[in-house]
């Protein structure tokens, strides 16, 4: 027996009462909601390219002098970037502008069934590429500060991989390189991604994608929510009803529910070379990934690297992304662990304070 | 009343073992009919006064039985049981037909061949997924499991690890409890193998289904999205040429610029000698 009840009938009965009015108080709330209440993403910025569904975004800086080099935050095909500027007070974008720096984004939109032939070579060595090369044009500078979430993060390894001489300083932030590097640590919450393409063959991958065009985003979202099935089912009921008593807490809750619900069809070739050539044939560790005809060599990285990971990352293992430290060419390698999950390093408030700080200190050191 | 005798003769030739029409649902309906047949038509038109006011006595049940009989009969002749049709698609009797010798008459492409892909794709599919579903629910049954045994006496006298003073806790308990125990239940390999044949199933369906669809748009010379995804790859295509070319163009245009920025040499003798010094 690990667990003893010791329940109380007017302990409960308190509860319910607590409950109840906690429900009253939520509705009311409810009723005075606006959109602006629940708004995301609003840290003011101007759209200064566009590319098929690309918009890249410039950030108006918070300082008048912000750093030399401008930064391009590049993030996954999988959710949107928005998460990175969810609500005041809790945007990893507006602290970056705090600490002094110049920041782009790039928002990859909702791809459509045309974009189902895009490959990782059109997003590293053409969206990526040409947005550089805006950022460049537009500072007068040569190279440009990566800064990458997750899938953004091997977007842009390969980039600083195949285009060094453009790429002054390289900052990852939960981002895979070692695909298999989970069955270092058999952890029954993590990893799940790793474990499920490995069971699944590369035809059934093929058939997936030949069957759908792109990968659906609710499909993807489905799969993310199912790897915590009864905390996904909690969410919607103990944690809704805690956060019915708190207008924070509940405009909070309803801004994460629609960064979570915006879910944005993965194109197909993508998500083939993605969930084959990554997952199941762990290639950029061993060198063997092509793109565009060239191979992705991780000791042509001579930039700077930061690599930062989170400790309680349910998708990315950490493992996976400090093997990097044993293979990248750059001789300035850094790593940082941050307290929180996969997505709560962005919007936690514990990681919040550490994490933007510690990418601009580590960038302020390296301009010029 | 002889023509309905000789009917009623024809119709049992017919209807006898071994004739053509006594294997087939057709026969029980005939022998309803031919047994609502007068036999022996009255020689008098009876009399009124002594007929039964509710009318003769039909044995519907004795009527219905053949009929039941004979297509019970022909399903079982066709595979063993009606469930038979519920069959995966490796042994379901419609893939026995579509895999026949015989089965070359309509062509691959019919909508018909195409429809019967479909239904057996479906079948397959709806399989899957109730045998999915059945393993889904062995995990929660066992995350219930484990957490009703968290409450029972360990036996050994030790104090429990987490007291519960609350709903709130308890509910916590469970998340804890639960998710570990669905979590497990989820790397195993038979539920890993039952993730990846249903989403195999559903995808082969996924493509059935529009194959049909898709030999109907065409039917009525409506674009299909294989039409329309071969326009985007042709265009995907022709815009990464394109950017190739603008690249060259900007590269040999930019060589050009500084083959003429380069300090012009002298012509003659003197050209020679500074070509050689270089």
């Amino acid at each position: 027996m690990t667990a003893r009840l010791e329940l109380d009938a007017s302990g409960l009965v308190a509860e319910m009462g607590d409950l109840s009015q906690r429900m009253l108080e939520g509705m009311r709330r409810l009723e005075a909601l606006e959109h602006e209440d629940v708004a995301i993403a609003g840290t003011p910025g101007e759209v200064v390219h566009r590319s098929n569904k690309l918009s890249l975004i410039h950030y108006t800086p918070h300082v008048p002098a912000p750093l030399a080099t401008p930064v391009l935050l590049v993030y996954a095909l999988v959710g949107r970037y928005s998460v990175a500027d969810l609500q005041p007070g809790r945007s990893f974008v507006q602290k970056l502008l705090q600490e002094g720096l110049d920041v782009y984004a790039i928002d990859w939109g909702h791809p459509t069934r045309a974009d189902r032939w895009n490959t990782l070579d059109d997003y590293v060595n053409v969206y990526i590429d040409d947005c550089v090369d805006v950022l460049r044009a537009r500072h007068g500078v040569e190279k440009v500060n990566l800064l990458s979430i997750c899938q953004g993060g091997v977007f842009n390894l390969c980039y600083a991989a195949l285009h060094p001489e453009k790429v002054r300083n390289l900052v990852l932030t939960v981002t895979p390189v070692d695909f298999h590097a989970d069955q270092q640590d058999d952890v029954a919450w993590r990893a799940f991604v790793n474990l499920w393409t490995r069971s699944v063959s590369r035809e059934d991958i093929d058939l997936m994608v030949d069957a759908l065009g792109n990968v659906p985003g609710r499909m993807t979202g489905a799969a993310f929510a199912m790897m915590n099935p009864v905390g996904t089912l909690q969410k919607y009921t103990q944690g809704v009803a805690k956060s019915l008593g708190d207008d924070e807490a509940l405009r909070g809750f309803l801004r994460m529910e629609k960064w979570l619900y915006d879910q944005p069809d993965h194109p197909g070739e993508a998500a083939r070379q993605w969930l084959e050539d990554l997952y199941q044939d762990n290639k950029l560790i061993k060198g063997e990934l092509q793109l565009g005809g060239k191979t992705v060599d991780l000791r042509q990285v001579s930039a700077p690297v930061l690599n930062i990971y989170a400790e309680q990352d349910h998708v990315v293992a950490p493992a996976a992304a400090r093997a990097l430290g044993a293979l990248v060419g750059s001789s300035d390698y850094t790593e940082q662990a941050v307290p929180g999950g996969h997505i709560g390093v962005f919007v936690g408030g514990k990681a919040q304070a550490i994490l933007a700080p510690s990418i601009a200190n580590w960038l302020k050191k390296r301009d010029g | 009343m002889k023509d309905a005798e000789s009917t009623r003769n024809l119709w049992a030739k017919l209807l006898s073992g071994g004739g053509p029409l006594s294997a087939t649902p057709f026969a029980a309906l005939a022998q309803m009919a031919t047994s609502l047949m007068p036999l022996d038509a009255p020689a008098e038109a009876p009399d009124p006064a002594s007929a039964d006011p509710a009318g003769p006595v039909i044995d519907w049940t004795r009527l219905m039985q053949p009929s039941l009989d004979a297509w019970t009969g022909w399903a079982d002749r066709l595979q063993g049981t009606a469930l038979s049709w519920f069959k995966p698609a490796s042994d379901h009797p419609m893939a026995r037909l579509l895999d026949h010798p015989a089965a070359v008459v309509g062509g691959e492409n019919s909508n018909a061949r195409l429809s019967m892909h479909a239904a057996l794709a479906y079948t397959d599919f709806v399989q899957s997924a109730m045998s999915h579903q059945r393993l889904q629910m062995q995990g929660w049954m066992e995350a219930l499991r484990r957490f009703a045994a968290e409450f029972a006496p360990s036996g050994d006298g030790s104090a429990p690890a987490v007291v519960i003073k609350s709903f709130d806790d308890l509910v916590n308990h469970w998340g804890t409890i639960g998710e570990s125990a669905l979590q497990q239940h989820s790397r195993t390999d038979r539920f890993l193998a039952s993730q990846a044949d249903l989403l195999r199933k559903d995808m082969r369906y996924r493509v059935a289904r529009r194959r049909v669809i898709e030999a109907a748009s065409h039917a009525c010379d409506i674009p299909t999205l294989t039409d329309l995804d071969e326009v985007s790859a042709s265009l995907h295509a022709l815009r990464k040429e394109v950017r190739a070319v603008r690249q060259m163009a900007e590269s040999a245009a930019a060589n050009a610029a500084s083959f003429q920025d380069k300090p012009k040499a002298k012509s003659g003798a003197g050209t020679r000698r500074s070509q050689g010094a270089e």
